[in-house]
């Protein structure tokens, strides 16, 4: 731990209003010597239910644009920020399968592949853009990746229309078929990141130890799939990988320099009841796992798609998917307007977190990408197309920031992943739907 | 003969299911003495000639349609896209599924035909339907249905909670801090829908070393008995004085004597004796300390402590029976003209005395729980291998929920041993052996079959240690006791007596909780409650306490039905429940005080099973106001099981006529939201049934009035039941009791096997619903019923890869 600063150090109860800290020593010792430059990070965000767009969109394009109303609190970002118009996910639209079109939102945000729909049996999507980072760039750090979010997957009764919960509760997708749940307590987020330190033995006889019980039940399943059926052995398969990602993990804490220095961060035992309390620790924690490199790719569903939940911070009581059918009800569109820029509001503090926070000859920021969206424009209508979409950071200095970038022709949000890949050592020829890269992105 | 028919009657033709349950129950003479004739020329059953579809078409499918259907969706108009005259036979309705199907939604939950245009009876409409499932989807009952298979299940966060606790007596609970489990088919425990990503993974991990830290002791000074005496537990001599004026509490000796106190030591072995003692020093030695034992000089200690307390101990063999422990003051001294004030005087500070021991437990000391994990140890010849081996077998049973096999055993034992050979205690091997069958997939997932050899499709009974894991799991959510494994070791448990004896003990134990916790609270939706959040400013007096007690109600009130194995109409039709004070005060109940839930029967007009209670009414509401439309329904789809179609995406909602018409009642501007066409066919189940509980409020409160309108509670369904109030909704419901408990089934039975219902289990539900109404409703009739059913006792292989 050497030039770290001990564990009991510096970071104090960041819940309310409090910024990281600016010290170099707490700022990320790369785990592998290799990596000058600073990585580039990814973050992927989504909010539920559409936006009010005419409030939303921007006027004006290119470098001279005004921030629609709801977007004003990341007026003083703006040089870091890059809005995007004229994108689409046309996997959210039904395509002949009827109502459903949270749960077809969500699964394709961040997947570009259209949902089976099933509540049951034959769960289908398609890879999802963070998971196909981190199958090329995950074993740069501890964790590959990091999914986050702030509401419990529901518990009971079906979530949208004959499609299973599983795809109204993430938007991270491993695979076709396999989910990534998300964490939502922020204790245990913290925990992940960086890691209980086990009471009593070492962490060289612990990873010793687990190292041979993973071995012992891996054995035990390449059996089982063996003598087992189709649907059995997508289940295997699911654990099979799990348990390779584990064993990875510890080679790789084997090859580590020095362990991430563990920041003092008080989480509270419980999920807050305060709900902008619970979506600042997120944002909180988020930028601390880029600060320490402890992951470079994380989602973060700050609500579930077609959540229902009342905003009171802003005196918003009706629940936000019901509020969303307004049928241009001017009150609840004004209603609305608070939620989204509530929202915004939030993801804002989270940008200034890392813009202020030094790294290499700039700021966090600048080294990451952060989308910020809804796989919903109009959540009225359910549209789909023209979605609200920000990309924040500029991506190592890929990308120059400050713009309104229109795509008038349209073109699928997949493109834009592509680009993002491409600019994080993540490349790959394609994804879903898209159709090449955003070249806008580019210029 | 009659059974046959009987059956076939309610299977395929179903023309009326509550007209046969009626027939069933009133005539049973009649059907004897049909039996007897039927028996005397069994020789011959004239196999009942099935109806043609195609001819069936022409009479009866065609006339219905040109009747209650064309006007809107025929030649001339063609509503939401669908016509149906362009089918020219029965053949070309089974070909396209997907329009058919939603004319079954539409027929099934009374939202087509519309209101106003004349209704086909009920027979006429349960045949129409019955006509249509059969045609597209092909199935007959009265051929052999195949069971289908269930993909294997991960245990889900119940599941490995519970399963924990009967493995090992402990009430950790590590799965409350595992991610949620996604829901399929309404439930949380779909082997198809669950689904283990790294992040769950990666907890098994932790939870099994966790579980294996507390299973097995390493080191035994973890609960090596503790004694500990101070202040006035100890017994001062000589010039000792218990000083508790000053800050710090302390027993001061100021020239001879001593402090001591009597310990109980168990039985003869080795203690540790401590004094925890302190000086005041003066002159050019330290307080002495002698530690006596009975009086007897044990040792001398140098008190070199001052401010701080010191830690003087002694490791002592002690033989059994009572003894007192005691710190002596040996030299005393004095200076009055000393230089600096504080030494003048050399006294000595005792805080507390404390024997710990025996230190060398025996084994038969050691945690139960340690001791049946831990029988052997490697000695006199044993060895590890052979310990680890005879500890194991058992305890890979109970996780396995199976024999073990000689190869697994084998992979664990040497597990074991290389840890050892490496140099890790025959007891941390062992944890790691723990923690290695906890993470195992055999432990992770129900596995069932596995015989490579098996052809795809192949129908067999499951085996009786598969059934073991089924029964248990269904009613316990945990994992098999030790009589059902013992009876699956006998390959007794699949026989008819055995089961029922089983499910008869199984019911009465207080496991059966989980039924509640996880199968009620999910087919009433109870669990959405949690998320619920009623407008506080117009609800100021609802809060975690009450939306807690609200929960509870329903807990208990299903708990009672199935402990006291009442008829599951209770569920509907049920005078009874629990309250607690603040609950009570809620309904205005007198006389309930304390926050103990009591029984209370009702006599009032307003109480009517789960259908009155607030839990349920508030997780149907608005934040601000009641939805008739949501109770309405949640009814269709958890009492009724005819699940409206889903609202077309633009569908006008009710607060553009709120807006239009500020003044009308709740129900008025429902009825102008019906005039809608696109909204009439759907709402106007919906609303009427949701209309029946309209006297109470978003919270569950009663109500005679809606601000300054007085509540109408009334309502009308198509067809022409017509009720007011919650207790006439109530007896309308009963009138359809063949529906609710097909419902029930239907739900229940996809929480038994685990994977979501298709078309060809109707049969199977068909006999559930008969096996019930024969047996009063019974709650253990439908849990029998469902265990004795074919999807539940028998497996299809699983397709080849």
């Amino acid at each position: 731990m050497s030039k770290h600063l001990s564990r009991r150090t510096v970071l104090k109860g960041v819940g309310c209003a409090m910024g990281l800290p600016l010290l170099e020593a707490m700022l990320p010792q790369r785990l592998f010597a290799a990596e000058a430059a600073p990585p580039v990070r990814l973050a992927f965000i989504s909010f539920p239910n559409g936006a009010i767009m005419d409030a939303w969109r921007p006027d004006g394009e290119g470098a001279a644009f005004e921030f629609g109303p709801t977007m004003q609190p990341l007026a003083d970002l703006r040089s870091h920020v890059t809005v995007l118009t004229g994108l689409a996910q046309e996997n959210g639209f039904a395509k002949g399968d009827g109502a459903g079109d949270h749960a077809r939102s969500s699964a394709s945000l961040l997947t570009g592949a259209h949902p089976v729909k099933t509540s049951g049996a034959n769960i289908r999507v398609g890879q999802s853009v963070d998971q196909a980072a981190a199958e090329r760039i995950g074993h740069l750090t501890k964790l590959p990746s990091l999914e986050i979010g702030t509401e419990r997957g529901r518990d009971a009764g079906s979530c949208d229309s004959g499609y299973s919960c599983a795809y109204s509760n993430s938007i991270s997708w491993k695979d076709a078929t396999t989910p990534m749940a998300k964490e939502i307590k922020p204790r245990l987020v913290f925990d992940r990141l960086f890691g209980n330190s086990a009471g009593g033995s070492g962490p060289s006889r612990r990873n010793r130890v687990r190292q041979s019980v993973l071995d012992l039940v891996s054995e035990q399943a390449a059996d089982l799939k063996n003598r087992l059926g189709r649907s059995d052995q997508k289940k295997i398969d699911q654990y099979f990988s799990s348990v390779r990602e584990i064993e990875q993990r510890i080679i790789r804490a084997g090859q580590q320099r020095q362990e991430i220095a563990v920041p003092e961060f008080e989480t509270p035992e419980d999920v807050p009841v305060d709900v902008q309390e619970h979506i600042q620790l997120m944002y909180d924690l988020m930028a601390l796992a880029f600060q320490t490199d402890a992951t470079r790719i994380i989602t973060f569903v700050s609500a579930n798609e077609g959540s229902n939940r009342p905003y009171r911070m802003v005196g918003v009581n009706n629940g936000h998917h019901e509020l969303s059918h307004h049928r241009s009800d001017p009150e609840k569109v004004e209603q609305l307007k608070k939620i989204d820029l509530f929202l915004v509001g939030e993801f804002a503090r989270f940008l200034s977190k890392l813009k202020e926070t030094p790294e290499g000859n700039g700021n966090l920021l600048d080294n990451c990408m952060i989308m910020y969206g809804s796989g919903l424009s109009d959540g009225n209508r359910h549209k789909h197309d023209d979605l609200p979409i920000i990309l924040a950071g500029r991506g190592g200095g890929t990308i120059k920031s400050g713009r309104h970038l229109v795509i008038r022709e349209g073109a699928p949000l997949n493109n834009l992943f592509l680009s993002m890949l491409d600019r994080s050592g993540a490349g790959v020829a394609s994804l879903g739907d898209s159709t090449g890269r955003l070249k806008v992105l580019d210029s | 003969m009659t059974a046959i028919r009987r059956t076939r009657q309610l299977v395929f033709d179903k023309f009326d299911r509550h007209f046969c349950f009626v027939r069933a129950r009133i005539l049973p003479s009649l059907a004897l003495l049909l039996v007897c004739t039927v028996a005397a020329s069994f020789a011959a059953p004239p196999a009942e000639k099935k109806p043609d579809p195609e001819v069936v078409y022409r009479s009866q499918i065609i006339p219905f349609l040109k009747k209650h259907c064309l006007e809107c969706h025929g030649s001339d108009a063609q509503e939401g896209d669908i016509r149906f005259d362009q089918f020219a036979d029965a053949a070309a309705v089974a070909s396209d599924e997907k329009t058919w199907q939603r004319t079954i939604q539409m027929l099934r939950s009374g939202a087509m035909p519309p209101e106003d245009a004349e209704q086909p009876s009920e027979p006429v409409r349960r045949s129409v339907l019955n006509w249509i499932e059969h045609t597209i989807y092909k199935f007959d009952c009265d051929t052999v249905t195949p069971p289908g298979h269930v993909t294997i299940r991960r245990l889900n966060r119940a599941e490995y909670n519970n399963t924990i606790r009967d493995l090992f007596g402990l009430t950790l609970r590590p799965a409350d801090d595992f991610p949620s489990d996604d829901v399929g088919g309404g439930f949380d425990n779909i082997g198809d829908v669950l689904s283990l990503p790294p992040l769950l993974m990666e907890k098994y991990l932790a939870a099994a070393e966790q579980i294996a830290e507390h299973a097995i002791v390493t080191d035994p000074s973890q609960f090596v008995r503790s004694q500990f005496k101070f202040r006035d537990n100890l017994i001062g001599e000589g010039t000792a004085r218990y000083d508790y004026s000053q800050n710090s509490r302390r027993w001061t000796i100021h020239a001879e004597g001593g402090v001591g106190g009597d310990f109980d030591f168990r039985r003869d072995g080795r203690y540790s004796l401590r004094i925890i003692a302190a000086g005041q020093h003066a002159g050019d030695e330290p307080p002495q300390m002698e530690l006596r034992l009975d009086g007897q000089k044990i040792k001398v200690f140098d008190v070199n402590a001052s401010q701080m307390r010191g830690r003087y101990e002694i490791k002592w063999n002690v033989p059994a029976g009572v003894h007192h422990v005691s710190g002596h003051f040996l030299n005393d001294f004095e200076d009055p003209t000393a230089e600096d004030p504080r030494r003048r005087d050399r006294n000595l500070v005792i805080d507390s005395i404390e024997v710990d021991g025996p230190l060398d437990p025996r084994p038969e000391e050691y945690p139960d729980l340690h001791r049946k994990l831990i029988r052997f140890r490697p000695a006199g010849g044993r060895l590890a291998l052979d310990a680890a081996k005879a500890n194991l077998e058992p305890f890979i049973y109970r996780a396995f929920r199976r024999p073990p096999t000689a190869a697994e055993m084998s992979s664990y034992a040497a597990l074991v041993d290389n840890a050892v050979k490496q140099g890790d205690s025959f007891e941390q091997a062992m944890q790691i052996a723990v923690t290695a069958v906890l993470v195992s997939p055999h432990f992770l997932f129900r596995v069932e079959g596995g015989d490579k050899s098996a052809s795809p499709g192949l129908v067999r009974p499951v085996g009786d240690f598969e059934l073991a894991s089924r029964l248990s799991y269904f009613l316990w959510s945990s994992t098999p006791d030790e009589e059902l494994l013992a009876l699956a070791a006998k390959n007794k448990l699949h026989e008819d007596g055995v089961v029922q004896t089983q499910i008869r003990r199984m019911l009465a134990d207080a496991k059966t909780q989980a039924l509640v916790d996880n199968f009620v609270t999910q087919w009433l939706n109870l669990r959405l409650l949690d998320g619920v959040a009623p407008d506080p400013q117009v609800f100021p007096q609802f809060d975690a306490e009450l939306k807690a007690a609200m929960r509870r109600e329903t807990e208990l009130f299903a708990a009672a039905i199935i402990r006291e194995d009442r008829s599951v109409l209770d569920f509907l039709s049920g005078r009874f429940s629990y309250v607690n004070e603040r609950l009570a005060q809620h309904y205005g109940i007198d006389g309930i005080q304390g926050s103990d839930f009591q029984r209370v029967s009702f006599a009032d007009n307003r109480h009517t099973g789960v259908l009155t209670q607030a839990s349920i009414l508030t997780l149907t509401s608005n934040p601000a106001r009641t939805s008739p439309v949501k109770r309405g329904k949640w009814m269709l789809e958890n009492i009724l099981g005819s699940p409206p179609p889903d609202p077309p995406p633009d569908a006008p909602d009710l607060d553009a006529v709120q807006k239009a018409k500020p003044n009308a009642t709740l129900r008025q501007q429902l009825t102008i939201h019906r005039e809608n066409p696109v909204c009439a066919s759907c709402h106007k189940v919906m609303d009427q049934l949701g209309f029946g509980l309209e006297n109470f409020d978003a919270i569950g409160r009663w109500r005679d009035k809606d601000g300054t309108f007085p509540i109408n509670a009334s309502g009308e369904l198509p067809g022409g039941a017509k009720f007011n109030g919650p207790l006439a909704l109530a007896k309308v419901l009963d009138k359809r009791r063949s529906e609710f408990v097909r419902c029930l089934a239907e739900k229940m039975l996809t929480f038994a096997i685990g994977r979501e219902l298709a078309v060809q289990d109707r049969c199977t539900v068909d006999k559930i619903v008969e096996q019930v109404e024969d047996k009063e409703f019974r709650f253990s009739a439908l849990v029998n019923a469902i265990v004795t059913s074919d999807p539940f006792r028998k497996t299809s292989e699983d397709e080849q890869p």
